[in-house]
């Protein structure tokens, strides 16, 4: 049964790595073979089916709120050229290489995973890094490695309401731990870019602004979370970076770049639409009034008990519950909305702005929609017929004990084969939830190290490393970038292992 | 109709835009369905959840 129970997952596991399938295709595929699986194999009924298929509506409108109109938020910006002045603005402040890919391809990468995501970081920095003169391999490396520990909390919170959806846990116990391991995470990323820059070399001579950089973006994007905030986690974690990095590049290291001028109030405006989110969410999470106000609408069904013909018991329960008014989703549409006024009002749009805006956005996250869709499906299907629970059962039986150094690698496994963080915790949060159940494990350790996992690995899923490659002039040489980056993201995982392993077993 | 299906045919966002609604609408309809113990609708519904997923798995230009 643990073999039929896991067939659904490796049929998108083999489909999208072995066949370099999208996960629109893969996902399809995986959805069909859970549906015959928990029919002939484990008994699920049609009004078991039915109830499955609409609380996955629920989940899945959850996820792509967030998806369509972060996407929506950032196309905003970069069609009114903010993103550009950023770009332009980095590079001038200092000549010092190191100093130039941590400012660069940390955390600016990360502020952009923040306010982005969806492959943007590495998209944006690779060519600028190949322009300051680094190799197209190290261009690559520096920022698919740097926004890494912003990915959880980044693009929006997109893949931390992943986790929250598939587990029907609530920020206050997941965000703690998540917080931890991906600030643990973020130090160990810019060791890792000074490592790729100039070896043992350039860390001795960084490992300062390393640290207090380190210290900075994490205690800001621990803070974020555990306030509530965790759909602008990432964004704040990556101000916070610039902040302190920005005045860093300029005291310590280097002289400034003199070929270039920096309009501050340029930069202001082009930072307007993510003002006007950071200013919306602190008003709705931390005005009480505000947010019941706002609650008071919302989507949601009341589901009966369900159960198949093996035995297996889904209790009665509300689903999945849309606050529509107070939804980060759309918080983020007032944003692209206001920023989008602001720009208009500021000059900075040419004529059909709105019409590309629209459709670069609606051609970026469709597939992607229907690949979440057809995955958030097949995991709700798999619940309901007891396989997620099979499996969690061989899991604890096999592993035993040793689970907690697995959990990361399962999350990472999940992103590489499903391209992203997200589709990730869709997929294996809520077996990582009941495995650690069944052990008797804290289950915000374990999923702490299901979404870390998940955030490493999805920079090394085969989609973005393309899209990583063909920025910086590599089409073709994919594989030479997996060889390099690989074995970076391997020891990263091992430290996590650690880590969770001392968590659950020391603290 | 030869119009629409030649607009789906040079339009990957639209095609997949029909799949993902093929795929959450008949979804959600499962809900009334299954409270009003209609046998019917419900295999109706799953019967479209089905088939946008295998037009996800087979489409027309896109690996």
């Amino acid at each position: 049964m643990f073999i039929l129970a896991i067939s659904p997952i490796l049929v998108i596991l083999i489909l999208m790595v072995g066949f370099r399938w999208k996960a629109s295709r893969a996902g399809g595929l995986g959805y069909l073979a859970a549906l015959l699986i928990s029919w002939i194999w484990f008994g699920i009924n049609l009004e078991t089916l039915a109830y499955a298929h609409a609380k996955a509506v629920f989940l899945i409108m959850d996820v792509l709120l967030i998806i369509w109109t972060a996407f929506l938020l950032y196309r905003v910006v970069a069609e009114a050229g903010g993103i550009e002045i950023l770009s332009t603005m980095l590079p001038h402040l200092t000549t010092d290489k190191g100093m130039q890919a941590l400012l660069i391809g940390w955390i600016f990468a990360s502020f952009l995973q923040g306010v982005g995501g969806f492959g943007v970081p590495t998209a944006v920095i690779a060519p600028i890094l190949v322009g300051l003169g680094f190799s197209p391999l190290n261009a690559v490396l520096i920022p698919s490695l740097g926004h890494t520990w912003a990915v959880t909390f980044g693009s929006l919170g997109a893949s931390f309401n992943a986790m929250m959806a598939a587990t029907g846990l609530d920020w206050e116990v997941l965000a703690p731990s998540a917080g931890i391991f991906l600030g643990i995470t973020g130090l160990l990323v810019g060791i890792a870019v000074a490592w790729v820059v100039g070896g043992w070399k350039t860390l001795r001579r960084l490992w300062l602004p390393i640290l207090v950089i380190a210290l900075g973006m994490s205690t800001a994007q621990y803070l974020t979370a555990n306030l509530g905030l965790w759909n602008i986690g990432g964004l704040m974690g990556g101000t916070a970076g610039l902040m302190i990095g920005i005045p860093l590049a300029w005291v310590l290291h280097g002289k400034a770049n003199s070929t270039g001028k920096i309009n501050w109030g340029d930069l202001l405006i082009s930072l307007a639409g993510y003002g006007v989110l950071v200013l919306l969410t602190l008003i709705i999470q931390l005005v009480p009034p505000v947010k019941a106000f706002l609650s008071q609408v919302k989507l949601g069904f009341t589901f009966p008990e369900t159960i198949t013909a093996s035995g297996y018991i889904v209790p009665a329960g509300p689903g999945r519950q849309l606050y529509i008014f107070c939804h980060a989703g759309m918080i983020l549409l007032v944003s692209s909305l206001a920023a989008y006024l602001i720009f208009k009002k500021a000059g900075w749009y040419k004529e059909g702005t709105l019409g590309r805006i629209v459709k670069s956005t609606g051609s970026r996250v469709i597939g992607s929609s229907v690949g979440i869709t057809s995955i958030v499906m097949m995991a709700v299907i798999m619940q309901h017929a007891g396989m997620t629970d099979t499996l969690a059962q061989g899991f604890s039986n096999t592993i035993g004990w040793f689970y907690p150094v697995v959990a990361p690698w399962l999350g990472a496994l999940g992103a590489v084969m499903t391209g992203s963080n997200a589709n990730s915790n869709l997929v294996f949060s809520a077996l990582q939830l009941r495995t650690a159940e069944i052990l008797g494990l804290p289950v915000a350790i374990i999923l702490a190290a299901q979404t870390t996992g998940g955030a490493l690995g999805s920079v090394a899923a085969p989609t973005k490393v393309i899209v990583g490659a063909s920025t910086a002039g590599m089409e073709g040489k994919e594989g030479d970038i997996l060889r390099k980056l690989l074995p970076i993201i391997c020891i990263l995982l091992l430290a996590i292992s650690l880590i969770t392993a001392l968590a659950v077993y020391l603290l | 109709m030869k119009k629409i299906i030649v607009s789906l045919k040079s339009d990957p966002a639209l095609y997949y835009l029909v799949v993902f609604l093929l795929m959450i609408i008949p979804a959600l309809l499962l809900f009334p369905a299954a409270e009003g113990e209609n046998q019917v609708g419900l295999i109706i519904f799953l019967g479209l959840v089905i088939l946008a997923n295998l037009a996800a798995i087979f489409p027309y230009n896109s690996k």
